[in-house]
């Protein structure tokens, strides 16, 4: 067994080895080296994640009100519990490996093998180092909505990394809305080992800089559906990479990436997809589409690896402005500009975010940003 | 390699002592010279790509850059040397010829000896020639103009070019003009380890309408040859030009080309670029829309075989308000053949009003046979308008039946559907190309069927 | 005098059944029809006896003129006679028409015939407009143009023959009548086995027979008698 304290040397020698953006195809279209405090985090020293509360788990700010001897316990449990194809994981970003060497919160999530369960998280606090590793069963669903929330006068660096396992006949319904202030810093590091069903509904806003790298394996027959909304304003910057790598046959994948972006924000979107040679059978569909408003910049790779022919594969991207068209017809119908953008806008994310418990947090992330 | 009295070959690898010996072989004034010792600088200093194909085996010190056949330049088919006239007997040209198809000039080896200018150009103004004759006849506009569009310091390869170039198209279209017929160009590389560095110039005045045409053959060789041109077009003010490129190098040329634009106000650039041969052949052919209402059109055809890597795309920049931009890639990968679209698509600030539309599809007709699409857009306008659509796949199998069903074969319905598939192209072209393309095309084909 | 028998013909689409023994005879000079609900596998048949390879064969075969064609590939029934017209023709890019037409012709029939003008004559007699035939195969066609387009190499290609897969869908009042005045001109030549789920072009045609499928199964076989019975009691009554 790894034990904990192995575990964060290794990953802090993987951080000071990493260069901070990997792939030679993104060089140039890269944020974040400079405003991440890398350095200064390089230099720190290990510390231990801190005792829990007894009949009611609060794991620092992961407020979950549920039974001592349910499946959702501190992330320390992990090395006592779970084997190595667990802990360790293949990708091997700098951020990824600083937060895996000085994680000071998050969860282990683990379901019983074919049964349901349904969970709300929510994060509060940045400044902190998330690691939190979730695993659904075989023959298992789970339902998770995780919500990230900073108070704009806390400190302002939030990192986490989310190590996902669905097994065979699992699936996975997952929703993450993550609304941080326009100072914090933030790198968010999800990697997905699916092996059955899954499904990430995402929407975001704010961050000075918001990283995120999503990494999605699938396995034979699997299925992976991504519909993710970002709204950024101000000078907010994102830089956003999903890397879907399809190992195995007959594995679908449908990826939905849209931005609306505001005053002097810009977005980097980048989607990686892969379909390795023995994965005949497959699919992929990948569309990136952003609307610019303001002074805002975009930049839109939606790239793809196809090593084998019998598959289905295609992609997309667009961007543009709010069309001069359906603003007129919408104001010429008593809507004021700020209604009107805002109906636009809101038509325009509904084709990626259609669940309901999302949309509503959506809606007023574009209204915020419209200010 | 024996050497003739006609023949002059430099000794193998490069250093600054042979950039001298070309400049002075060629007898070209300082600036020319300056011009090649600068480049060579900067050829020294540049890594080599740190993207792309792997371009490992080329080994620069085993090619000789520069190789001349016979030191007389012919205005007329039966003034050339017996045996040139032999392969370009063999290439058809004689036919061409008697179409009428414009001035012909045709290069040997790294110079141009066959050149024949219709007098109708003459009379009309327009100059076209090779571009060594360029230098020595119209120096002010050379100067004006080489190295403007594509700096010698824009990477690796147009380093190379612009410091060992030899040969290549001159031309040039004064305010106005329309030239009446194609201008064509014919390559040849006829020896082992040697390089090919044309470089071609295309100068179109204000109001001024060009369409060249370069169409190439290759002879099979036993070691690697590379092949690094560059192409620099000027479109003036509500100019246009349109370059087509038929590439038919054999496999083992690592083909390698630094293609660029301008379009000022009101111009129209367009690249029809197709690729069949060649072991790596990495080209994007760029337009930089520097005037308003400037347009670009890019249409890139690829046939990647086995061992061969087609590494094409296409760049636009876009600078100024209301300029358009069509992009169209067809790759077809077959044998293991690797089939890959790198573009880039800029739109800068005050670029209002402008769009880009980028189509992108490659069809794999075996499962050993690999694509790669790596499409870039950096839109900082919002009144501008991207769009990019990219497919990756096999022959639709319905399509295959629907076929089958009206009695084409297998390998009959494949042709079928993969001529139909880059009959955009085919329809680009002038008839004599277009057969001699879908002939190609039908011969790269054969044993497609597994 | 030509004949295409379906003997105890069972298919498969991956591991799913879909025709269940399926046995039927059709002959020059007759006209069958073939009707049944949505999803009942009068299409697969038809791609079935066409030889398409998306469909395996687990039981049962296919003899034309006495020759077991069961396991040809589809242009060698092409070329021996057999057509069919697609319920949805597919698009396929860059492929002039009437270039597709004479290569479809020589293929099946060899050279000597004058195919563009053939064509052009036929395009007419449909109102099929004759610059239709020098775009791309199907591409941006209508439903109707697509089946126009099927019925002119019907008549082109003068199969043994010819399934035409609900050459009815989409097709206005005026024109299908037109096509089943073809239809029973071309019947003299070719045999027709007519898929429809419409009644009222069942009643229009002069067929030899009707056959009703449900659930990949043939459930009965008689004169038009049948057709009234569909009309007034659905093909519930036959569950």
């Amino acid at each position: 067994m790894t034990t904990e304290n192995d575990y964060r040397i290794k990953a802090l020698e993987k951080a000071r080895a990493a260069a901070f953006e990997q792939d030679l195809l993104f060089k140039y279209y890269s944020e974040g080296e400079s405003q991440l405090p890398i350095e200064k985090e390089e230099k720190k020293e290990i510390k231990y994640l801190r005792d829990e509360v007894q009949n009611e788990i609060v794991i620092d700010d992961y407020s979950v009100k549920i039974p001592k001897d349910s499946n959702i316990v501190p992330i320390s449990d992990v090395f006592s519990t779970e084997g190595k194809e667990v802990i360790e994981t293949e990708s091997s970003d700098k951020i990824e490996a600083l937060t895996n060497a000085f994680f000071d919160c998050g969860v282990l999530i683990k379901t019983e093998k074919s049964s349901e369960m349904n969970l709300d998280i929510s994060v509060q606090k940045t400044d902190k180092f998330n690691k939190s590793i979730i695993i659904v069963s075989e023959g298992s669903k789970l339902r998770l909505l995780k919500r990230l929330s900073a108070n704009p006068s806390e400190m302002k660096r939030y990192y986490e990394n989310f190590d996902i396992y669905i097994k065979r006949d699992a699936s996975l319904d997952l929703k993450m809305i993550s609304q941080i202030n326009e100072n914090v810093l933030m790198n968010s590091n999800i990697n997905i080992y699916n092996e059955g069903d899954v499904s990430i509904t995402n929407i975001m806003s704010g961050g000075k800089l918001a990283r995120s790298r999503v990494n999605v394996f699938l396995s034979k027959g699997s299925k992976l559906t991504i519909k993710d909304a970002s709204f950024h304003s101000g000078q907010e910057i994102e830089d956003k990479y999903i890397n879907v790598v399809h190992r195995d046959s007959n594995s679908e994948s449908r990826i939905d990436l849209y931005s609306i972006l505001n005053k002097n924000s810009k977005g980097i979107i980048k989607g990686m997809v892969r379909i390795k040679p023995n994965s005949s059978g497959s699919k992929t569909e990948l569309n990136e589409k952003a609307v610019i408003i303001g002074n805002a910049r975009v930049n839109l790779i939606p790239a793809l690896e196809v090593g084998t022919n019998d598959v289905i594969a295609s992609h997309s991207d667009s961007s543009e402005t709010i069309d001069k068209d359906k603003l007129f017809y919408l104001e010429s119908k008593g809507l004021n500009e700020r209604e009107a953008k805002l109906m636009i806008l809101t038509g325009f994310v509904d084709k990626a975010i259609s669940d309901e418990e999302v949309k509503e947090d959506a809606v007023k992330m574009i209204d915020s940003i419209l200010a | 390699m024996q050497a003739t009295d006609e023949e002059i070959r430099l000794r193998k690898g490069l250093d600054e002592n042979i950039v001298r010996e070309i400049s002075k072989i060629k007898n070209e004034p300082e600036w020319m010279l300056d011009f090649r010792l600068k480049a060579y600088k900067y050829f020294k200093d540049r890594p080599m790509p740190a993207w792309g194909p792997d371009l490992s085996g080329i080994d620069f010190n085993s090619l000789s850059y520069f190789v001349r056949e016979t030191s007389k330049k012919t205005s007329r088919w039966e003034d050339l040397p017996e045996n040139i006239r032999q392969i370009y007997d063999k290439l058809g040209i004689p036919e061409a010829e008697k179409k009428f198809l414009g001035g012909t000039e045709a290069m040997f080896e790294s110079e141009v000896v066959y050149n024949r200018v219709k007098k109708e150009l003459e009379d009309l103004g327009i100059i076209f020639c090779d571009t060594d004759t360029a230098v020595q006849k119209y120096p002010e506009i050379v100067k004006q103009y080489i190295g403007k569009v594509v700096s010698p310091n824009d990477n690796k390869f147009a380093a190379l070019n612009s410091a060992v170039w030899s040969g290549g198209s001159f031309v040039f279209v004064p305010k106005g003009v329309k030239v009446p017929m194609p201008l064509q160009a014919y390559f040849r590389i006829n020896t082992s380890e040697m390089g090919q560095f044309e470089r071609t110039l295309i100068i179109a005045e204000e109001g001024a309408d060009v369409e060249y045409i370069e169409g190439c053959s290759a002879v099979m060789y036993s070691k690697a040859s590379l092949h690094a041109a560059v192409v620099e077009v000027i479109a003036k003010k509500n100019a246009h030009v349109k370059y087509t490129t038929l590439q038919n190098w054999s496999n083992n040329v690592y083909n390698l080309v630094t293609k660029r634009s301008f379009a000022d106000e009101n111009a129209y650039v367009e690249w029809v670029d197709a690729n069949i041969g060649s072991k790596v052949n990495m080209k994007y052919p760029s337009v930089y829309l520097r005037g308003e209402n400037a347009r670009a059109r890019i249409l890139s055809i690829a046939l990647a075989n086995s061992g061969q890597i087609q590494d094409a795309g296409s760049k636009v920049v876009h600078m100024a308000p209301n300029t358009f931009s069509t992009i169209t890639s067809k790759s077809i990968a077959l044998n293991g053949g690797k089939a890959n679209y790198r573009g880039l698509v800029r739109i800068m600030k005050g670029a209002e009003g402008s769009k880009s539309t980028v189509k992108c599809s490659t069809l794999l007709l075996d499962e050993k046979s690999t694509g790669d699409t790596y499409p870039y857009t950096e839109n900082n306008e919002k009144n501008a308008v991207t769009t990019h659509e990219a497919f990756v796949g096999k022959i639709n199998e319905d399509q295959l039946f629907y076929l089958m069903s009206r009695g084409l074969n297998e390998e009959e319905a494949i042709n079928t559907i993969v001529l139909g598939f880059i009959n955009e192209m085919v329809e680009d072209l002038p008839m004599e190309y277009a057969l001699e393309f879908n002939r190609l095309i039908k011969i790269n084909m054969e044993g497609a069927v597994a | 005098m030509a004949e295409i028998e379906v003997k105890d013909l069972t298919a498969k689409i991956g591991e799913k059944e879909i025709l269940k023994g399926i046995n039927l005879r059709i002959r020059t000079g007759e006209i069958h029809l073939l009707m049944g609900p949505n999803g009942s596998g009068k299409s697969t048949l038809a791609n079935v006896m066409m030889g398409n390879p998306k469909y395996s064969i687990a039981d049962g075969k296919i003899v034309f003129n006495g020759e077991d064609i069961t396991n040809l590939p589809a242009y060698e029934r092409a070329k021996r006679g057999l057509f069919l017209a697609f319920q949805n023709p597919i698009e396929i890019e860059g492929v002039n028409i009437l270039h597709f037409l004479r290569t479809a012709y020589k293929a099946e029939k060899g050279e000597g015939k004058n195919v563009i003008e053939f064509a052009e004559n036929i395009a007419n007699e449909l109102n099929l407009p004759r610059e239709m035939l020098k775009r791309q195969l199907n591409v941006n066609f209508s439903g109707g143009e697509r089946k126009k387009l099927e019925l002119l190499q019907a008549i082109l290609l003068d199969p043994k023959i010819a399934i035409f897969d609900e050459i009815d869908s989409g097709l206005d009042i005026d024109t299908l009548k037109t096509v089943i005045n073809l239809l029973e001109k071309i019947k003299e030549r070719t045999g027709i086995l007519l898929i429809t789920h419409s009644e009222r072009t069942a009643e229009e045609v002069d067929a030899e027979e009707v056959h009703v499928i449900l659930d990949g199964k043939i459930v009965e076989e008689g004169g038009k008698e049948i057709i009234k019975k569909i009309k007034e009691k659905g093909y519930a009554s036959y569950r």
